[in-house]
């Protein structure tokens, strides 16, 4: 894993606007605060916070999953939401995995370490929440 | 997350940074030498972030987050945000323990 290239590439979301943390704990994770969602028309949140694990060798090893905050309205309405992956707690605060994997199958471009990154995952995460079942 | 510009923040850092165009696709920065022009149509702003023109929906990020046409061409905001999604999003398949 290379923390210098994972900060690197949450500045450029940084940049943007967007509020990313890289947070440390017994499973390493990204947190994207307040992605929007679609979901105002169906009332659910129009926007949330998402988890976002650091592979273990990472960037060799794909980005995968992503999670909701447990208890998230959000979470038997996005792709693999109900097919839990497991929880983690980070800063106290407990999340759901979902399974969805954007670079196998999940309709995104395979994995290329060579262009895609956290900065590029944002990119899946927003995609996702806009597909609510 | 810092909040998504008004109008009047967009005009702002259009004065402020008129010699550089640039837009924001999915919270991420992109200007003239990305492919950024005055004039885009939403198959434009959907290549800047690699989804296929079939498979994008192209969404104003800032004020009434209107959906732009793949075909519709737009003339571009200096400083203007954009989302785009996919058609296509699936649960895909687990490989391995993450």
């Amino acid at each position: 894993m290379s923390r210098e290239r994972i900060e690197r590439e949450l500045e450029v979301l940084r940049a943007g606007g967007q509020k990313v943390d890289y947070l440390v704990g017994a499973r390493d994770a990204i947190v994207y605060h307040r992605l929007p969602t679609d979901g105002a028309a169906l009332g659910l949140p129009r926007e949330t916070d998402v988890v976002v694990p650091v592979p273990s060798g990472y960037p060799a090893a794909m980005i995968d999953l992503a999670g909701l905050p447990v208890g998230s309205p959000l979470l038997c309405r996005v792709r693999g939401g109900t097919n839990s992956q497991g929880l983690i707690e980070l800063d106290g605060r407990q999340w759901q995995l979902a399974s969805y994997h954007p670079h196998n199958g999940g309709g995104g471009p395979p994995w290329d370490q060579t262009r895609h990154g956290f900065h590029t995952y944002i990119d899946h995460l927003i995609a996702w929440l806009h597909r609510l079942n | 997350m810092a909040k998504q510009p008004s109008d009047s923040d967009i005009s702002t850092e259009t004065a402020a940074s008129s010699e550089r165009l640039h837009i924001f696709v999915n919270r991420r920065k992109f200007d003239e030498g990305d492919g950024v022009r005055h004039r885009m149509a939403g198959r434009d702003i959907a290549r800047l972030v690699d989804v296929p023109p079939e498979n994008a929906v192209v969404r104003l990020d800032s004020g009434d987050k209107r959906e732009i046409g793949i075909d519709e061409e737009i003339s571009v905001k200096n400083g203007q945000h954009f989302l785009v999604t996919r058609r296509v999003v699936e649960a895909g398949n687990v490989t391995r323990a993450n």
